[in-house]
């Protein structure tokens, strides 16, 4: 197929035509400032090198697998990894757009100093012999002057990561190990462990339950995995022969969850616990209460029976609940007679109105049905099998300072407060150094200027965050750990069926900016202290703990490396009949699956273990807790409302006159964007954060058509919303789908200045509240009561 | 279609034209000599050119694919002088890419060569008859171009079959 | 194959979106907008309602407290069989194709936007500003897909670049294309599987059957547009 000179001139006439036109394709035109051939700067030799690596989601805690899509050494999509039990290939706005994490023009390029005052962000670049020698040096030296107790790591990582962080302080000689995890109380699995005995998490079985009676937002929006919950609800939803799930939705604002559900119950905040109590008492005086569980596996029922029938009839309950009581009966019985059937509390981490005794009555409620550990209720995931770390070695001067009163008291998310309460007086000692690892204390704690000042108090802080977050804009040095997208952790957590899941995270490309693995960074710094804490991680590098600690689940020999649905009741049927998965092979070839595949699971529960559910003294299910904490006559009771500087009070009095200064009760519910807290903010997500409310990037505050007329407020109109803690500005959004009387805030993570894809809220919800401490020891962020003006 | 929008947008916006370098001309590094290397020693295009029939883009050789025969001289030409030292420096060639294609549009060798059974004489020209590199396209390309293949090949000229 | 025989054998492509399972995570905005190469939005493209976003969720408040219903329905290009935006173009920048995809020649648009307006979808966005990725974030650009300049309109295309590929690749290897092969990214990254694609005029399809629903419906159907987006509405 040639051409002939005719031909061939036509053609060229044609092409020198379109050349004085000066519109020939492949031309930079001033109007495209981005060519997507343009970072390929020398053609491919055959097409584009296209790489697929499967690693888990780092962008919340979630646990999802992902697909990444690598062109020519650049990650161009990310999507779900299709053979991960979590989401099935399905994936949240944060995980889609998290390509934009490891480009991130806000990244961190390399350790840095702090060259101006705390919060400045003024900085200078170091080397990284220099940062790790100077901590190192610190260390060493306040431990040979008997200080090493005075030295604390606020920890949000998880898995080996924190083992490291805790072997490093056990050999160091320091008792502060915080928990830094943002936007976590400690309410939930306190009213698990109060009833059920347990501390580990309550997985709710949503795909195969019929009923659904969730209090407060977070179960379907604001999940621990928020992609697995979801996934649960569509399958409860339509995906089975059974019938349809019924959905009811109990709280002040019709929310995204509230909008899917088939009824939506407007309450007055703060009462849910009161609520739970009147549907118990319906379902006890109809006697529709599941007595199998009750005499078997509870104990101390009939006092709670006795307080439920005495006190929370449901013309009382409808008083204070602002519920009809035709709706409580309506869905008491409902809700006993559908099985199986699930009650829900908010579960979601961050700040919510429910109390430890309203979550534990809500809690409860699945007992008396019993739907605990049943198919459809709530079940006990078992812990992912890992192989212990040899033991940590110690000397004389570790052992003295690890022996140290700990100011995280009881550990658990109240950390964060009990450091800030240390430091602003009630430690014996000071802290000289802080170590804040996977973590952003100040944006955990809320509360604005009062943490600031506190953490400005320690004279030195190392921050390991890839990003200048609140935190590391204080701290005096930095050295940046990797994002997710170029490293390896390992992500155990567990599917709504309970069944343990092992995500494997690696790392997708080699690292784009000069950052190093946060967990051999801590490594580097304990071998230049020497000593005892020398040999504590005495890894060569991260896969190694990984692979000693995963040496464990192949030991087994149980469960699955990750594949097609169709394993799974097949698996489970096998195990139950005492088979074990003899096929992994050697270690090697095992990890190279998991590296593969992306994880393992088992997808095996066992109903039977009672012992492992239920472990308690009594060893059985504690409804006595649940009767003490609702006792009038027990002395003990904390208090529904922690109000103004801190002071519980369990009288109404000052809450009244709180009342009358602050007029809103505050809701706060969460959006997705604080689950991407530590990642960076996404422009795609900061976008569509407010989308069911059609607000962005600004914060806002919802309130009543009837609120906002009588302050005379309209759509947009900017406010300044005050509570005792602090104050923030907003816009305002009318919405009626929310209680009178209610002001509904999202918590999302606030801005930092000089960002170049800045925070989407400006200011952050979060500093209305404090995270604090009631009376029992249990921390909360409190309900909060705020005061709406216009700016 | 009440309106061919295909023969009303031509004879609109008579802008079409699929080649490169903005009307400026390409030089290459080395006086590559096609007429040698194809006619004379009959290699194959694919053989420097390793996505001509199976890729998206046919792509241009790199230094290691010349050091397959040129690690020593084979002759005495200046030309070919150069390579050798290329490739004793393992320094790269940069060629210049002749042709390229419009960002939205979609186009694939493997598509149009292996699938399609089209030589590549039909786009390049007569490129093995060349002794010198050409600074510019034998053959310049139009949509017209396309759109009559695909007219005479009876495949689909929907806007989505090429662009994107 | 002749031209009347290729016609015969090709599919019409729609899609169904289940809105009992959809929990409105938005997942299929941002999987659509990274796959897309859409443009980061920014607060000064959100406060003057010029994202864009081809597949939108949009909200709808209706009633009084406390009898309030809110429903979020995701929104790509309906693909409309009878395109209103088709017949407005001036210059032919927009099309519907043989497979019923309506394609946007970027190249063609001369921005006059009568198409945005045309549609009662309002599926159609107009580039306000030139495209700009903040420093290395244009590394993440998908190299199957174009990059819009300032000045045209564009919209979902039911991701057909992925048609192109898996066409390719089909052809290649000598066969035809599978079922499911072919998917849109919305379609792959939602989470609660409640997105549905594939051919409508193949009555074994699985999107075909759903769009038979008792519970199916379009949206603005009285129009006459004959939009190839089914939903499926919420309920037993």
């Amino acid at each position: 197929m040639t051409l002939n000179r005719r031909e061939f001139l036509q053609v060229m006439e044609s092409a020198a035509a379109t050349a004085a036109v000066g519109s020939l394709i492949g031309c930079r035109t001033p109007d495209q400032p981005v060519d997507p051939d343009a970072p390929l700067a020398s053609p491919p030799r055959s097409g584009l090198k296209e790489t697929w690596l499967v690693s888990t989601c780092g962008a919340c805690p979630g646990g999802c697998g992902v697909r990444a899509r690598i062109v020519e050494e650049r990650l161009v999509g990310i999507s779900g990894n299709p053979l991960h039990p979590i989401n099935r290939g399905g994936l949240c706005p944060l995980g889609l757009a998290a390509a934009h994490t490891l480009y991130h023009p806000d990244r961190l390029r390399g350790p840095m100093r702090r060259a101006g005052a705390a919060g400045s962000g003024d900085f200078k670049s170091t080397t990284w012999a220099d940062g790790i020698g100077d901590v190192s040096k610190r260390l060493r030296d306040l431990r040979d002057r008997g200080l090493s107790h005075t030295v604390a790591i606020v920890d949000g990582s998880r898995g080996l990561e924190s083992q490291l962080a805790a072997r490093f302080l056990e050999s160091y000689g320091s008792p502060h190990h915080v928990d830094g995890r943002a936007w976590t109380d400690d309410r939930a699995p306190e009213a698990v462990r109060a009833l059920q005995g347990i501390s580990g998490p309550v997985s709710y079985d949503l795909e195969n339950a019929r009923f659904i009676l969730a209090f407060g937002s977070g179960w379907l929006d604001g999940a621990a995995s928020p992609v697995g919950a979801g996934r649960g609800y569509a399958l409860a939803r339509r995906a089975r022969k059974s019938k349809r799930v019924h959905v009811v939705q109990i709280e002040p604002r019709l929310s995204v969850g509230a909008a899917h559900a088939d009824e939506w119950i407007p309450i007055e905040p703060g009462t849910e616990g009161v609520l739970a109590l009147g549907f118990m008492h319906l379902i006890l005086r109809e006697g529709l209460e599941n007595r199998d569980f009750v005499d078997r596996w509870g104990t101390g029922f009939d006092a709670l029976r006795g307080i439920v029938l005495r006190d929370y009839h449901p013309e009382a309950v409808a008083e204070r609940t602002g519920i009809e009581v035709a709706t409580l009966i309506r869905v008491a019985r409902r809700f006993a007679s559908t099985r199986p059937a699930v009650a829900i509390g908010d579960d979601r981490v961050g700040p919510g109105a429910q109390a430890v005794e309203a979550r534990m009555a809500i809690h409860a409620l699945n007992a008396v049905v019993g739907a605990i550990n049943a198919p459809g209720g709530t079940l006990t995931p078992p812990p992912v099998p890992f192989a212990p770390l040899p033991a940590t070695p110690a000397d004389e001067a570790g052992k003295r300072g690890a022996a140290m009163p700990s100011l995280a008291g009881n550990g658990g998310a109240s950390g964060l407060a009990d450091l800030q309460s240390w430091i602003e007086g009630r430690g014996q000692y000071p802290i000289n150094l802080l170590i804040v690892l996977g973590a952003d204390p100040l944006a955990a704690l809320g509360g604005g200027d009062k943490a600031k000042a506190a953490l400005g108090r320690i004279p030195f802080i190392v921050s390991l965050s890839p990003f200048l977050d609140e935190t590391a804009r204080r701290a005096d040095l930095v050295l940046p750990d990797h994002t997710w997208l170029e490293r390896w952790q390992d992500d155990a957590t567990y599917t709504s069926g309970g069944y343990p899941v092992l995500g494997l995270r690696r790392p997708l490309l080699p690292p784009k900016q000069d950052t190093r693995h946060a967990g051999e960074t801590l490594a580097e710094i304990a071998r230049g202290v020497g000593g005892a804490t020398g040999g504590a991680l005495p890894w060569k590098d991260f896969p190694e703990v990984m692979k000693l600690a995963i040496a464990g689940i192949h030991q087994t020999g149980r469960g699955a490396i990750f594949d097609v649905s169709e394993a799974e009741p097949w698996v489970e049927t096998m195990e139950q009949s005492g088979w074990r998965a003899s096929d992994f092979g050697s270690f090697d070839r095992f990890w190279s699956k998991l590296e593969e595949r992306g994880g393992w699971w088992d997808p095996s529960y066992d109903f039977g273990e009672r012992g492992r559910v239920l472990r308690t003294p009594s060893g059985k299910f504690e409804f006595q807790q649940l009767a003490n904490a609702y006792d009038p006559a027990t002395a003990a009771r904390p208090s529904v409302v922690r109000v103004g500087d801190g002071t519980p009070t369990a009288s109404a009095d000052p809450e009244k006159r709180l009342h009358q200064e602050y007029p809103f009760r505050l809701h706060l519910y969460p959006l997705l964007a604080a689950y991407g807290d530590h990642a960076g903010p996404l422009p795609f997500v900061q976008d569509i954060l407010g989308k069911e409310m059609e607000q962005s990037w600004r914060l806002w505050v919802e309130l009543s058509p009837t609120d906002a007329d009588a302050l005379g407020l309209t759509d947009g109109t900017g406010v300044i919303v005050q509570s005792p803690d602090g104050e923030v500005e907003a816009r305002v959004k009318v919405y009626p789908g929310i209680r009178p009387g209610v002001a509904a805030m999202p918590l999302g993570p606030g801005g930092a200045p000089g960002q170049i894809c800045r925070r989407a809220m400006g200011a952050s919800a979060g500093s209305l509240v404090a995270l604090r401490k009631d009376p029992t020891g249990v921390s909360g962020w409190g309900a909060g009561w705020v005061r709406v003006r216009k700016a | 279609m009440a309106f061919d929008y295909l023969r009303g947008v031509r004879s609109l916006i008579p802008l079409w034209a699929i080649l490169a370098g903005c009307g400026s001309e390409v030089h290459q590094p080395v006086g590559y000599n096609h007429d040698v290397h194809v006619n004379k020693l009959q290699i194959g295009c694919d053989n420097c050119h390793a996505g001509s029939m199976t890729g998206q883009v046919a792509g241009l050789p790199t230094v290691s694919d010349c050091a397959d025969c040129h690690a020593e001289a084979n002759g005495t030409s200046d030309e070919e002088k150069k390579v050798v030292e290329a490739v004793k420096a393992n320094r790269p060639l940069v060629w210049q890419r002749l042709y390229s294609i419009p960002s939205h549009v979609f186009f694939t060798h493997r598509r149009h060569v292996q699938s399609g059974g089209i030589a590549c004489e039909r786009c390049h020209g007569l490129m093995k008859n060349q002794k010198r590199p050409p600074p510019a396209p034998l053959v310049a390309l139009t949509m017209t171009d396309c759109i009559n293949c695909h007219r005479e090949r009876g495949v689909s000229t929907d806007c989505t079959t090429c662009h994107r | 194959m002749n031209e009347t025989e290729h016609a015969k054998a090709r599919p019409r492509w729609g899609m169904v979106i289940d809105l009992d399972r959809c929990d409105a995570c938005q997942g299929c905005t941002t999987a659509c907008q990274t796959e897309n190469n859409i443009p980061p939005p920014t607060p000064q493209s959100a406060a003057q309602d010029r994202s864009i976003r081809w597949m939108e969720l949009l909200p709808n408040v209706e009633g009084e407290y406390p009898r309030v219903k809110l429903r979020l329905i995701p929104r790509p290009c309906m693909h409309c069989d009878k395109p209103p935006c088709i017949k407005v173009c001036p210059v032919g920048a927009t099309a519907i194709g043989a497979e019923g995809i309506i394609a946007q020649v970027y190249a063609r648009c001369i921005g006059c936007r009568y198409c945005t307006t045309a549609c009662p979808y309002t599926a159609r966005y107009f580039n306000w500003y030139p495209p700009r990725w903040p420093e290395q974030l244009s590394q993440s650009l998908n190299p199957d897909v174009s990059v819009r300049p300032r000045g045209v309109v564009e919209k979902c295309s039911f991701c057909h670049h992925r048609l192109q590929k898996a066409r390719d690749k089909a052809a290649a290897e000598k066969r035809e294309l599978r079922p499911g092969e072919y998917l849109p990214a919305c379609v792959e990254a939602c989470p609660t599987k409640a997105m549905f694609f594939g051919d409508l005029d193949d009555p074994r399809s699985e999107v075909a059957q759903l769009a038979r629903s008792p519970r199916s419906f379009r949206l603005l159907e009285d129009l006459g547009t004959e939009p190839k987006v089914f939903y499926l509405r919420e309920g037993e």
